[in-house]
């Protein structure tokens, strides 16, 4: 499988492990990642609620460009997922307006969840996994971008999504059955009302604890940054959720080692995970 | 108003006609189209008749039971001899045209013969299978069938180690000549109890031998040379005898605190030689599972005595349970199973999927067992081919598959239930016997929040309309539950209240005097508490935010229509609309795109009971109405040999037949000694115990075993009177004996079934009602039933909309009518309005109505004239009508329909009638229609509910005026596209496909404003400076001030001043002077008088569609006295003997019926023709000088004397 890939501003910044994972991973399951050339922003964070002109043109430009190549494309990012769909979306409707000649409507706009968890796929990493994450208790946390609103991202199941459920269970881990998996995280209200954060992220981490997980799963770079980060603000002592991206996990059960530099990058503790790969403690590739 | 198209001429039409749906809707216009001459084929796809009814606990508004309203018309359904039944059944084609259909039928195999199964039910107990197995692959044909072996196996261990147990042991025995000497029985005794020696055969020592029958296990197939004996039921085969044992063991040992394995084997052989799969092995520490052989088909679970074994331990698949899907999958069910208790016809059906012999080949112990050989697994699905005239389809409908609203986690949390499953929660017959618990945990909930409108105004999954049911019937479960469970506290969370039927606001107000909360508030997301099971609501209610922990949430799913039926529909030409309901027009709400085809029911658009009630009657209406000159064409009369006339002298000879009704009576009372019991009373001279007393064939014996043995008087001993007296009653006539020599004892129903604990005492009992009955029928007097001829003219009283299709109808189904109108002119109220929603033209329409009336040369019309005096009774009234020149004339008639329409409300508000501003939604029609009218108004408010639901005024629900706002308005703003449009309402109630223009006004900038008179209220100020409405608007939350031009009043539907035609024709009103149906629910336009039926606005507030079909329905009901050459009454009359008469007026007050009357004699009599027979006034006359056929002191002393006698007869310890 050869796909145009699309790591996005957040990949390349704080969630740069992730887009380490994501690589690593699918070299591993023979899909070939070709980053779209001269990719820009998506827009996601201001341009999209400050002017709709350029919070269309910048991720229209990214989709003319993997028109190019002419392959699906992958997105690891939710917020970068849910730009790129409404730019496709916006060419389809109205491709005058926003100067676009030809457009092979073929191109599908794949977010990761979806492609790891077909079937096929699911079946090779299991195949591929070395250490399962046996007894690994997880609430598998999707957040609102990747799905919402369906019309936009082409969600199957928008309220009670079961990739990443799928996912995880087929590295031996169990996901929990909760309530919270697509509440919002705040997403980048994290920044301007942190009280508002503190407390949303509150509700699913009590929400999370209170189904057993130990853990928390997710696909979206600021989900596991606002979950991992605002649980800190928490005053009230209580057990507090490491929040790992799925393809971090996956990256640790193929090779069966879980990095101490990739520990580090968590500010909630991975001990649960790290309990698991206990014998790794050289440096593996990040 | 259908004319006919086709060009054979009528009278070669066919005379029968095609039910598509056995639900209420399909059961009602059977029995119509029965009952006035046709034959009909109701075809059904599941195995039993009901529909959605049968599923429901209680119906709204009454509360009455829904099974106990219902189960009357399965019966009347399933002993018509005019109705064919053509249960788990499909239609496949239908070709030819209108009054020369052939349909092709589809019969899937049932795998049970009706005609021999009397629903005993002794299969589905005896079936030990609970689960879809995984089958093990079949040889191909030729192919020998190879041993399963095991690879993966697993020892289930219990607490302690297993403790053998012989009881109820069979006797295991090797025979010397089969025995092949291979030592397997040798092997496989774990006590032993086998001598074997290599070379020689063996021998089971009986002292040593526990009956285990791993012996028997173990020995291969091939030879099998250890037999079983001493076992009760082997005789039937070996799995029945498995199933006996484990019931007596069970019943032996019930109440012990039993865990551990009692070695009794009859797991391993029911595997092994019953299921030919062999998975499971008995071994010293407990049983040994073959977990990779194991079909999971759960029977071994089923016998084990001592609930050893758990399904999921014996496999290493998923076990897939078997779902009652008539308890919408809240319990299980077998392979073979009758489709619910009630069911019509009480045939079992077997599900080819999961029954293990009709995939393996194995088992056979139901077949084994029915002790009427009526098990054929040779069934194939087969094609039928039937001719009719026309077709009725009313499938029924579906609810929303509630998943599609994740976000309140139906299927995902567990305390999420949907309305329909509740209603099996609340059912006696249910899977909880009808205790409010919740699935989770089978805990009683306190708090349950109902959650209104999913998947019905919902734009989002494109349910776009109001179900028009579901806020009714969230407050009646509301209402139940509290009834089962005074501690439950339950809420309502809703949009608009739409509670707009007959008495329904009245319901909703004793509702939330019985605590039912309502919230006016849509609940956003409900999240479980995984530790709990408890549910949290999101809402926001009067602009604040809440969360509420509910312990059950039930969500009121709407009703949609599955696409099965849409493909069917679409098979046979039915035009559907974007939801797959069928598309009728505005004045022919039957009739569908292909001639011939009329529907009913909810595949017409959502509908609650009365309204699918009073479709179905319309649709046998226009079904027939096209073939009146076939009528009767297709029916088969009963020949009856003469009665034999009684003599005074005849001795008594009674016949007692004692039924074992299969084993529902039998394995309680011995039915044996009943009949000797009943051989020694005085005047038996035959009684016996068949084993099935109601089949065919026992009614053919009965008749034989009259004719032999002379008998003038029969008594059975069996069920209720209520199933099958009728059936027995016509055996006797058949026989040529008056029906009424006639006694039925109940000792099933009300002695074996409800003491089944007591097999002595309930013998005792049923002795005692059996003496009972045999005193009774000695004190029997042969009871006549006069017939009289039916005149089959028709007089419809009202010349509107009802009244005129009901005459045009009436004549096209051949009857003379007389139509009789108040005013100079025909076409009542209708006169004033202009077009439907659709934008058809009314007043184009009620002169079409006229002029077909005026050219019809069997209406006679009297306008300008009243009925002044009536007379007579069901099939012969006569009345009087005062004609305009001042003098009457006599007409005879067979039946009366009532369509005396209602009045637009004008209630003295906002300065109506004296301000021009201010007008009502008729008015403001009639100026849309008037080019120019409207030209100077920019802007309007509406006031729905102005003068309505209010104490001072009309205190109910009109039910058109919101749709008729919403009409109006849209006309308005398209034609004033700038104007400005706010309707001020309290609630909305657009019900069904009325929700899509409510959409469509909203959308089209029309406000919308909530107001309440209580808590909100609008304050209005109309005079000569203008119109001035301040309101606070909830939606924004501020106050808002209107100063519109014109200020449209939305006031409702009054009755009209009936007294004194109520009064003469004896028709009760309610308080709204509304005209009151025999039955809220299933006799809509029936009078509770016989022969005087009612349509339109007379009976409640409606619209036009809805008057049309209700006219309709009531010519059916009428056609089904109309089209007899004449009736019988019944014999259980009440008489007044004059002499003893006093005239007090005691029966006169007493008859619910209103039957008693003071003749020209002056005594009280009652007209037979009307009477009842409930014995009211017999109880209540002071004289004695009433009594009630078959109900005579005579009677009622012979019952409490054979009472007490018996009562004696067992205290001194013998028999009589």
């Amino acid at each position: 499988m050869k796909l145009s890939y699309y790591p996005g501003c957040s990949l390349h910044g704080t969630a740069l492990d992730y887009d380490h994972s994501v690589q690593e991973i699918c070299k591993k399951l023979d899909i070939e990642l070709v980053q779209i050339p001269d990719w820009n922003c998506c827009g996601a964070s201001s341009a999209h609620m400050t002017d709709h002109e350029i919070g269309m043109r910048l991720p229209i430009r990214n989709l003319m460009l993997a028109q190019e190549a002419g392959n699906d494309i992958l997105v690891p990012c939710a917020a970068c997922f849910q730009r790129l769909c409404a730019a496709d979306k916006a060419i389809r409707q109205d491709p005058e307006h926003w100067d676009v000649k030809e457009y092979n409507r073929d191109m599908k706009i794949i977010h990761i969840s979806t492609l790891l968890s077909g079937a096929d796929l699911l079946k090779n990493i299991t195949a591929l996994t070395r250490r399962p994450l046996t007894d690994l208790t997880v609430a598998c946390y999707y957040g609102c971008l990747s799905l919402r609103h369906p019309k936009i991202t082409g969600a199957v199941n928008h309220e009670r999504p079961e990739t990443l459920e799928n996912i995880v269970r087929a590295i031996g881990a169990n996901p929990v059955s909760w309530s919270h998996k697509t509440e919002c995280c705040s997403g980048s209200l994290t920044m301007a009302r942190p009280d508002i954060a503190r407390k949303l992220v509150g509700d699913i981490t009590a929400a999370a604890i209170r189904a057993g997980a130990s853990a928390m799963v997710t696909d979206c770079p600021m989900c596991q940054a606002n979950v991992e980060s605002r649980q800190l603000d928490n005053t009230e002592k209580g057990p507090l959720l490491p929040v790992f991206f799925a393809s971090e996990l996956i990256a640790a059960a193929f090779s069966g080692q879980y990095p101490k530099k990739q520990q580090k990058l968590h500010l909630v503790s991975p001990d649960i995970v790290t309990d698991i790969f206990q014998y790794s403690s050289t440096e593996g590739t990040a | 108003m259908n004319p006919n198209t086709t060009t054979l001429p009528a009278d070669t039409h066919t005379g029968a006609i095609l039910i598509v749906g056995g639900g209420i809707s399909g059961m009602q216009s059977a029995l119509d189209l029965a009952n006035s001459g046709f034959k009909v084929h109701l075809v059904e796809r599941s195995p039993a008749i009901g529909g959605k009814m049968a599923q429901l606990d209680k119906t709204f508004p009454t509360n009455d039971c829904s099974m106990c309203i219902v189960s009357p018309k399965l019966v009347e359904v399933g002993r018509h001899k005019n109705i064919e039944l053509l249960t788990h059944s499909e239609l496949k084609a239908l070709d030819g045209r209108e009054g020369n259909f052939t349909a092709t039928l589809v019969q899937h195999a049932r795998y049970v013969d009706t005609a021999r199964c009397n629903g005993c039910g002794l299969c589905e107990i005896t079936c030990p299978v609970t689960c879809t197995s995984w089958f093990p692959e079949q040889p191909a044909p030729g192919e020998k069938k190879k041993k399963l072996k095991s690879v993966e196996k697993r020892i289930i261990t219990g607490p302690g180690q297993p403790k053998p147990e012989s009881v109820h042991p069979w006797t295991f025995a090797v025979d010397e000549a089969a025995c092949q000497k291979c030592g397997s029985c040798y092997k496989a005794c774990l006590h032993k109890a086998v001598i074997w020696e290599k070379g020689s055969t063996a021998k089971i020592i009986p002292e040593k031998c526990t009956a285990c029958g791993a012996c028997f296990v173990a020995c291969p197939e091939k030879f099998s040379a250890v037999s079983a004996s001493d076992a009760p039921e082997m005789e039937k085969s070996l799995g029945a005898a498995i199933v006996a044992r484990s019931n007596a063991i069970k019943g032996q040992i019930a109440g012990q605190d039993q865990h551990d394995c009692i070695r009794c084997g009859l797991c391993a052989m029911m595997c092994e030689k019953v299921m030919h799969i062999g998975a499971l092995k008995m071994v010293e520490e407990g049983i040994e599972a073959g977990i990779d052989i194991c079909q999971v088909c759960g029977a071994c679970v089923s016998v084990c005595p001592v609930n050893f074994l758990e399904i999921s331990r014996l496999t290493n698949k998923m076990p897939r349970p078997l779902l009652n899907t008539f308890n919408e999958a809240l319990n299980t069910r077998k392979p073979i199973n009758i489709f619910f208790p009630q069911a019509v016809p009480r045939v079992p059906v077997i599900d080819a999927g999961s029954c293990v012999m009709l995939n393996t080949g194995a088992c056979g112990i139901c077949s084994s067992v029915c002790g009427l050989e009526a098990i054929d697994y040779s069934h194939t699905e087969s094609e039928l081919q039937i001719a009719v005239g026309s077709v009725i389809f009313s499938p029924g409908f579906e609810v929303f598959d509630a998943k599609k609203r994740g976000e309140f986690g139906y299927g995902l949390y567990k305390n999420v239930v949907t309305s329909i499953e509740f209603e099996r929660l609340l059912s006696a017959s249910g899977p909880t016997s009808g205790k409010v618990l919740r699935p989770g945990d089978g805990s009683h909930p306190k708090k349950i929040a109902w959650i209104q409108c999913v998947g019905s105004r919902d734009h989002s999954c494109n349910r776009d309309y109001c179900s028009s049911v579901c806020c009714m019937y969230a407050t009646k479960e509301a209402f139940i539950a509290r009834e089962h469970d005074a501690s439950i506290e339950p809420t309502i969370f809703y949009i608009d209240m739409r509670s707009f039927g007959k008495n329904f606001d009245a319901y909703v107000t004793r509702a939330k005097e019985k605590n039912v909360r309502y919230v006016r508030a849509m609940v956003s997301r409900v999240f479980e508490d995984p530790q709990t099971g408890n549910l949290e609501l999101r809402y926001v209610s009067e602009g604040k935010k809440l969360t509420e922990t509910f312990d059950m949430v039930v969500l009121s799913v709407g009703i949609q229509i599955p696409e099965k039926t849409k493909e069917l529909a679409n098979l046979i030409g039915i035009a559907t609309d974007g939801y797959g309901f069928a598309r009728t027009g505005s004045f022919t709400p039957l009739v569908t795109s292909r001639p011939g085809v009329f529907v009913s029911g909810a595949f017409n658009g959502p509908k609650d009971i009365p309204e699918t009630v009073i479709e179905a009657s319309a649709a046998a209406q226009a079904a027939s109405a096209g073939l009146s000159t076939v009528r009767g064409s297709r029916i088969t009369e009963e020949i009856l040999p003469d009665e034999k006339p009684p003599s005074a002298d005849d001795e008594l000879r009674i016949g007692v037949f004692v039924c074992h009704c299969g084993a529902n009576i039998a394995s309680v009372v011995e039915v044996d000694k009943v009949a000797a019991y009943a051989r020694g009373l005085p005047g038996v001279v035959y009684a016996d115990h068949p084993l099935y007393t109601c089949s065919q064939d026992s009614q053919e014996a009965i008749r034989k075993i009259i004719e032999e043995n002379n008998l003038n008087r029969v008594v059975i001993a069996a069920c209720s009177p209520s199933t099958h007296e009728p059936l027995f009653m016509s055996t006797l006539r058949q026989a040529g004996i008056n029906k009424y020599f006639f006694d039925m004892a109940n000792i099933r129903d009300q002695c074996s079934w409800v003491h089944p604990t007591e097999p002595g005492l309930a013998t005792e009992k049923s002795k005692r009602l059996m003496r009972m009955a045999v005193s009774n029928a000695s004190q029997a007097r042969p009871l006549t039933e006069l017939e009289f001829a039916v005149n089959s003219s028709l007089l419809v009283i009202g010349g509107g909309i009802a009244g005129m299709t009901a005459a045009i109808e009436a004549a096209r189904q051949g009857f003379g009518v007389y139509l009789v109108e108040q005013q100079g002119s025909l076409g009542g109220q209708a006169q004033s309005l202009r077009w439907t929603r659709d934008g058809e033209d009314i007043g184009r329409y009620v002169q079409d109505l006229i002029q077909q009336v005026l050219h019809s040369e069997t209406i006679k019309i009297f306008t300008n004239s009243m009925v002044i005096d009536q007379k007579g009774f069901i099939g012969s009234f006569e009345s009087e009508i005062m004609t305009p020149s001042g003098g009457t004339r006599k007409i005879r008639h067979g039946a009366i329909l009532v369509a005396t329409g209602a009045e637009e409300s004008r209630p003295d508000l906002y300065g109506l009638d004296s301000l021009d501003a201010v007008v009502t939604q008729t008015d403001f029609e009639m100026m849309l229609s008037a080019t120019g009218s409207t030209d100077a108004v920019n802007s309007i408010a509406m006031l729905q509910c102005a003068g309505s639901r209010d104490p001072d005024h009309l205190d109910y629900c009109s039910r058109v005026c919101c749709n008729q706002a919403v009409k109006n308005a849209i006309r308005f703003k398209e034609m004033h596209p700038g104007g400005r449009v706010d309707i001020l309402y309290r609630d909305m109630r657009c019900y069904g496909t009325g929700e899509l223009y409510y959409r469509k006004a909203r959308l089209s900038g029309i406000n919308f404003i909530r107001f309440d008179p209580q808590e909100n209220p609008a304050d209005i100020r109309a005079d000569d400076q203008g119109i001035e409405i301040r309101v606070i608007d909830p939606s924004i939350g501020r106050a808002v001030t209107i100063l519109p031009d014109l200020l449209v009043l939305s006031t409702g539907i009054k009755s009209r001043d009936t007294e004194e035609l109520a009064s003469m024709l004896r028709i009760p009103r309610n308080s709204a002077g509304f005209f009151i149906e025999a039955h809220a629910k299933l006799r809509p336009v029936d009078l509770p008088s016989e022969g005087l039926y009612m349509a339109g606005t007379a009976h409640a507030p409606k619209d036009i569609s809805e008057t049309i079909a209700q006219a309709q329905a009531a010519v059916a009901r009428a056609t089904t006295v109309l089209s007899k050459k004449s009736l019988k009454l019944s014999g259980v009359v009440s008489t007044v003997d004059p002499a003893h008469c006093a005239v007090c007026l005691t029966c006169v007050r007493a008859c619910p019926y209103g039957v008693p009357f003071i003749n020209d004699q002056h005594t009280a009599e009652i007209n037979p023709a009307l009477c009842q027979g409930c014995g009211i006034c017999v109880a209540e006359c002071p004289a004695k000088a009433i009594t009630l056929g078959r109900y005579l002191d005579s009677n009622i002393v012979a019952k409490l004397t054979a009472y007490t006698e018996h009562e004696t007869a067992s205290a001194e310890g013998g028999q009589v």
